[in-house]
């Protein structure tokens, strides 16, 4: 192996005058033009050649009543002008022109371009498939297109197809098994004249926000304190996850009962405070912020352990540091903890006003839309309109509207994401 | 990024120091500090389980106590009368045999599917890779209130909608299990998994002449075990706990997933202490299922804390 410089750092002179020396392979052809005549002369070839001769004004070709003078090329060459000093044009010219004709025919190769494939290492991380084609279905190429097939497949039909369905149905009066009537508009302009349909927005506008008030700094309070402490994290981890993993018809239902107006627990306990029964379920005060206790309840483990996981990351030379600086616990959790779970709370954050904007079960097993519409939320209210009504171009309005709602946070999300996965 | 593939591959993450130093620990006000702490994160697990333990006494009363003003809190006796009640009304079994079937084929086709294409995104160099990735996270924006009416229409009308020639899907296990076996998250999280995976492993079993196939079922996917467990015990556990799309495609009790046919027998309006027994039945198994892997689960929600 030959070191490679790409220079010298010393401004000597001898560096410049070393010869430069020339790979073996290029300085032995450098004469050669490189080129590999594949086939022999055809008719067409001699055609070329007896034109070339009559532009560079050699005699005339044979007449064609007799048998052609035979002649050899180079005698004919001899009588050619810019042999004998009148042509204005360089001999390398005329010559580079006819190799240029003859490539682009594509009789001749450049033989450097076919010796490159093999001379090149072949790269590790190819995959040898001499001999097959692209399209052959077990060529490289091929094979990993048919691995990423079931994906692309069932992402087709069960994604983006009914993405665009659901479009053209919103443009109709959908009926499934007769003729479905194409509106324009119209769907999406009755949506905005329904005040029901207002009520939900406001509904779902109303639970993220409250949701987002309550559920917010408990999880990161508790992660803190999880963090500190140095006996039975297991044991708290595992009771703040059970109503994580329990499914939300169970949850809902248990709170149902809780709930309840005349034998719920929750009024019994109050009772002896001196606070008269409350409806929680049924009053339309109430409604709304029963089942954002229940949600909070529910997901408060859940983010407490996606803090927990950040908090695990946080170097440990920073409370160091901030402690040499003389940084009391207060300072620390201020300036050290919290800035640290910052991305987190954005990334939480986002994800509670999506699941809060889609919630369905909790509210459909709890209060069915709750009294009064109170705890109406957008699906619902698409259900009822859908499959209740069987109005599936309106409900799919409905639905679109909901995606031009949540894009913002949706986009954000997906950006986060992207950036994760680069 | 090596941060969070290091905490996937080790089974312990190295226990972080926290606010204290060791020296402080010692200290009395910081003692004090911390058993404050601990007292108000016992009140605050107290406070979540509170509910479920109200459920499991609720679910031994006998009708008169469930319904008496106001509520006695422990129950007379201990009988199991309300659970056999319960069983006798709905085939429990069944449900649950169900929603096992589904999920497992969901979970099972969802990680075959996603790792295939998250190993031919990542090293198989397929033309594309970032656009196709980037188009399979957009699923990930769609809100499902959107998807679920064509998706219905299709289940409907198998494959392509109504007017051509199609079959009918609804009441059958395939309308649950198809539309949950692409999943945009295990996919990318899978792509993350496989690009830190060394090349020179699938270079050396392509010397050996060994075909993509065979690299990928005999070497790629032994290796991803850890992030494979915590896939598979997520998707499963959104499968088991869905419950809006189910109550669209099934109107057979055949074919209830657990979740469902509770909720379909306490829309029979039976009394309360019933109902909290059947409650009770519907929660055992994912309680247990907490129990048994929870260290995997918690790891898995370290993840959505990464992805989103």
């Amino acid at each position: 192996m030959k070191e490679y410089k790409p220079f010298s750092i010393y401004d000597d002179d001898e560096e410049k005058k070393k010869p430069v020396d020339i790979p073996r392979e290029l300085s032995e052809n450098s004469s050669d033009l490189d080129l590999e005549i594949e086939d022999v002369p055809t008719q067409e070839d001699e055609k070329t050649r007896e034109e070339l001769m009559r532009q560079f004004g050699g005699p005339p070709p044979a007449a064609p009543s007799g048998p052609p003078p035979v002649k050899k090329s180079s005698e004919a060459m001899e009588s050619v002008p810019f042999l004998q000093g009148q042509s204005t044009e360089s001999v390398e010219d005329r010559a580079k022109e006819l190799i240029r004709k003859r490539q682009d025919s594509g009789k001749v190769r450049d033989r450097r371009k076919v010796a490159s494939i093999f001379d090149k290492p072949i790269e590790p991380d190819k995959a040898i498939s001499a001999g097959k084609a692209f399209w052959h279905p077990l060529s490289y190429r091929a094979q990993a297109f048919w691995f990423l097939f079931p994906a692309l497949a069932f992402f087709a039909l069960f994604y983006l197809y009914p993405m665009v369905q659901g479009f053209q149905i919103s443009l109709t009066h959908f009926s499934p098994l007769g003729k479905s009537v194409p509106v324009g508009w119209e769907n999406y302009q009755r949506a905005f004249q329904d005040s029901l349909f207002w009520q939900t927005v406001v509904n779902a506008a109303a639970f993220t926000l409250l949701s987002l008030a309550l559920g917010f700094w408990p999880p990161i309070v508790l992660a803190i304190l999880l963090n500190e402490i140095s006996y039975g994290k297991g044991l708290f981890k595992f009771l703040y996850l059970l109503p994580f993993v329990i499914p939300a018809v169970p949850a809902a239902n248990l709170w149902k009962w809780i709930f309840d107006e005349g034998f719920g627990v929750l009024n019994s306990v109050l009772q002896p405070l001196g606070i008269s029964p409350i409806g929680w379920l049924t009053d339309p005060r109430w409604a709304l912020i029963s089942i954002v206790l229940m949600f909070v309840w529910k997901n408060t483990g859940w983010f407490m352990l996606i803090y927990f996981a950040s908090l695990q990351n946080l170097p440990e030379e920073q409370y160091e540091a901030a402690e040499i600086d003389g940084a009391g616990v207060m300072k620390k959790i201020f300036n050290v903890t919290l800035p640290h779970l910052v991305p987190v709370m954005w990334i939480l954050s986002i994800i509670q006003v999506l699941t809060t904007f889609q919630i369905f079960t909790e509210v459909f097993v709890m209060t069915k839309g709750g009294p009064m519409h109170a705890t109406e939320v957008i699906g619902t209210y698409i259900y009822k309109t859908a499959f209740g009504a069987m109005d599936l171009g309106y409900a799919s309005a409905m639905a679109m509207l909901m995606f031009a709602v949540l894009f913002i946070f949706t986009m954000a999300r997906f950006l986060q994401l992207k950036q994760v996965s680069r | 990024m090596e941060n969070f593939n290091a905490t996937v591959q080790s089974a312990k993450p190295k226990a972080a120091r926290g606010l204290f130093s060791n020296l402080d620990r010692k200290k009395k006000p910081i003692k004090v500090t911390l058993i404050l702490g601990t007292l108000l994160l016992t009140m605050g697990s107290a406070a979540t389980v509170a509910p479920l333990v109200w459920m499991a006494l609720g679910s031994f009363k006998s009708p008169a106590e469930i319904y008496s003003v106001p509520q006695t809190y422990v129950p007379a006796s201990f009988n199991l009368g309300n659970y056999e009640e319960a069983l006798r009304l709905v085939d429990f079994i069944k449900y649950f045999l169900n929603s096992m079937f589904i999920c497992a084929c969901v979970v099972l086709g969802q990680l075959l599917i996603s790792s295939m294409a998250a190993y031919s995104l990542s090293k198989l160099r397929v033309r594309f890779a970032g656009g196709i990735l980037l188009l399979f996270m957009t699923s990930l924006m769609v809100p499902f209130e959107v998807l679920v009416i064509p998706l219905y229409l299709i289940m409907k009308f198998f494959p392509f909608g109504p007017g051509i020639a199609n079959t009918n899907l609804i009441n059958t296990y395939w309308s649950m299990i198809l539309p949950g076996i692409f999943s945009a998250f295990s996919i990318v999280v899978l792509k993350d998994f496989y690009d830190s995976i060394p090349n020179e492993i699938i270079y050396a079993a392509r010397i050996d002449s060994c075909t993509e196939t065979r690299i990928f079922f005999r070497f790629i996917l032994p290796m991803t075990k850890p992030i494979m467990s915590i896939l598979a015990i997520f998707s499963f556990v959104t499968t088991w706990n869905s419950f809006f799309w189910p109550l669209i495609v099934l109107n057979n009790p055949d074919y209830y997933p657990l979740v469902l046919g509770v909720q379909k027998l306490i829309d029979m309006g039976e009394p309360w202490n019933v109902v909290m027994a059947a409650l009770a039945l519907s929660t055992i198994p994912s309680i247990l299922l907490l129990l048994f892997f929870q260290r995997t689960i918690i790891r898995g929600i370290a993840y959505t804390g990464i992805y989103g």
